[in-house]
């Protein structure tokens, strides 16, 4: 990072602040500081709800992950678009005509308090646990560039995040998210030119496919039926839609966004653009990721990406054995780049092979040495490319790109917790009828809790492996039952309180006890899992109930 | 603290509900485009 770099970073984060708190007007009222005022267009709309969604997680971990493992990450979103049209069709026009502030709120409407509070309540436990792994992406970047400790990293991020969500309230947010996406997409664009440029000084278009589809890394297509591989076309299509569905239709942060939107018809428009595009921009992300991975085969990368422990290992009884595994890292990378000038297929995945079981190796070393048995470099890989190899301006406005990443996505995930805290919880149960400006006051304080508490979630979470998928993993444990508990709200007639409740919880255990019992089961399933039980569960308890009127059971 | 109108109220703005089915159709028949073309190329490369 050159002095400039730093300039255009804090002059873009600036930007987002000081924009962030313009935003602030009109927010005074709770339907303005909560819901925008239901003003907002659809496209602002749309590229919030993107925004919220791809945060710098998607940045840091979806390039690292492609790197490693190619396209195959794509499938994930593949359900995306059906799952659009499917909410288009019912929960948006539900949502709206409700006029209600959470999803959740829906529930009591349709069951009872019961129902509502423990819906919401697994929403704020699994939200709250992601925010902070959506906090802990850009720690990591700015950790290694900076030598800070994450702690220290982590509040840099917070406090400005925090700051505007909280005075800001929902339309900062949403603001905050239309400018980010705009640089994120400029960014990722930049990095796929320079990425190109440099792998063009070494081979042709076609033979940089050839090498990365030689390894794999083009697949992006699964077809086989294996619950035990995480991603599938399968796993996506049928536990992916489940995610997608409940994250897009059940999880406050994502409903919260098109309900700031003028009505039906445009919050259905916002939700149509993430549906053209996201597949689209998704695919831009990953791809980055394997060009990073075709660069590095000309360029010569470091064994492992991470340096967090290298002078722990050095000072080690380990350090001898770690000095070879780097002069046999060195020996193979030579031998891969020659076997991929000449295009001699079987020689590179040979030596592409033998350079990946090094780096395993030398990551065990490091487990070993360091005790850190997570220990993982895949959030690393695009980091070190921006630092090492971009050029200055760009440098930094990638890394700006990451920070306002984090900070929108978390700050509309922060501004979700405290709706859901305030409108499920504080004014259901404490306060009832207070005054619009007492529930402002009440939010703000929600907000900046919650902000304190993803801070702490974020320290702990930096080092689990991929952080898109630590992100996934902790919604999966909740998404599914909830929306199980939502088809049996706006699905059927015949669901009762009792049910719901029961379901829900036997959803949750379900689940769990997959998770714990069932580990080789991918994370993916815990979705249909979840509302399948509750669904079946729910239904069962309600058919022991005398049928009774919606709303009144 | 509610300005929204009561559930059920009619807000003509907000209530604005035009069907979109044939965006529906495109949107579904462009994934099943990028899917086959995602599978053809990971093929042709592999």
């Amino acid at each position: 990072m050159r002095p400039f770099d730093w300039i255009v970073v804090v002059a873009y984060v600036g930007w987002i602040i000081v924009d962030g708190l313009r935003r602030s007007k009109g927010t005074d009222k709770v339907d303005g500081y909560l819901l925008a005022n239901r003003s907002l267009p659809w496209w602002a709309v749309g590229l919030s709800v993107m925004a919220t969604q791809m945060s710098a997680v998607t940045i840091v971990g979806t390039t690292g992950l492609a790197y490693s493992t190619g396209l195959r990450f794509i499938q994930n979103y593949f359900p995306l678009p059906l799952a659009m049209v499917i909410l288009s069709l019912t929960v948006v026009p539900f949502f709206t005509r409700a006029r209600v502030y959470t999803a959740y709120e829906y529930l009591e409407r349709r069951f009872d308090v019961r129902v509502r509070s423990l819906a919401s309540f697994l929403f704020l436990v699994g939200r709250a646990a992601s925010l902070g792994v959506t906090l802990a992406a850009p720690s990591v970047v700015m950790s290694v560039i900076l030598g800070w400790s994450l702690p220290v990293t982590v509040l840099v991020i917070c406090i400005p995040m925090i700051a505007y969500t909280t005075i800001g309230g929902v339309q900062a947010v949403a603001w905050t998210d239309v400018k980010q996406m705009f640089i994120v997409v400029f960014g990722m664009s930049s990095a796929v030119v320079i990425l190109l440029y440099g792998i063009f000084q070494h081979v042709g278009f076609v033979q940089a496919l050839q090498l990365a589809g030689a390894t794999g890394r083009l697949k992006a297509v699964d077809f086989s039926f294996n619950l035990s591989e995480t991603y599938t076309f399968w796993s996506a299509m049928l536990g992916g839609t489940f995610l997608m569905l409940s994250y897009f239709g059940c999880d406050q942060s994502q409903v919260q966004r098109y309900l700031t939107a003028k009505s039906i018809d445009e919050a259905r428009q916002s939700l149509m653009m993430s549906a053209w595009v996201k597949i689209p921009l998704q695919l831009l992300i990953l791809a980055t990721g394997v060009l990073v991975f075709v660069f590095y085969l000309f360029t010569t990368p470091p064994m492992l990406f991470n340096h967090v422990y290298d002078a722990q290992v050095a000072a080690s009884p380990h350090a001898a054995e770690f000095a070879g595994l780097q002069q046999q890292f060195d020996t193979a990378i030579v031998n891969r780049r020659e076997a991929a000038l000449r295009a001699d297929r079987a020689a590179f995945v040979a030596s592409d092979a033998r350079v990946k079981a090094i780096r395993s190796q030398a990551s065990a070393v490091v487990k070993t040495a360091t005790g850190d048995a997570e220990y993982s470099d895949v959030n690393y890989v695009f980091p070190t490319f921006i630092t090492s190899q971009m050029p200055i301006g760009l440098v930094g406005l990638m890394i700006a790109a990451i920070f306002a990443a984090a900070m929108s996505a978390s700050g509309g995930e922060l501004n979700a917790l405290a709706t859901a805290t305030v409108i499920d919880f504080y004014r259901r149960h404490f306060v009832k009828d207070a005054a619009d400006s007492h529930y402002v006051f009440v939010s703000k304080l929600a907000t900046f809790g919650w902000g304190l508490f993803a801070c702490y979630v974020a320290t702990r979470a930096a080092n689990q492996g991929s952080l898109i998928e630590v992100v996934n993993r902790y919604g999966s444990f909740v998404y599914g039952s909830l929306l199980g508990v939502f088809i049996l709200a706006i699905m059927t007639k015949r669901a009762t309180a009792r049910g719901a409740f029961w379901g829900l919880l036997a959803g949750m255990a379900a689940v769990l006890t997959v998770a714990t019992q069932l580990p080789w089961v991918a994370f993916l399933w815990h979705n249909l899992i979840g509302a399948v039980v509750v669904v079946v569960v729910g239904m069962a308890i309600s058919y022991t109930q005398r049928p009774t009127s919606v709303g009144s059971n | 603290m509610n300005q929204n109108p009561e559930p059920g109220t009619l807000n003509p703005e907000l209530d604005r509900d035009t069907p979109m089915t044939s965006t529906y159709i495109q949107v579904l028949v462009l994934e099943a485009l990028i899917i086959a073309a995602l599978w053809v190329f990971g093929r042709m490369f592999a």
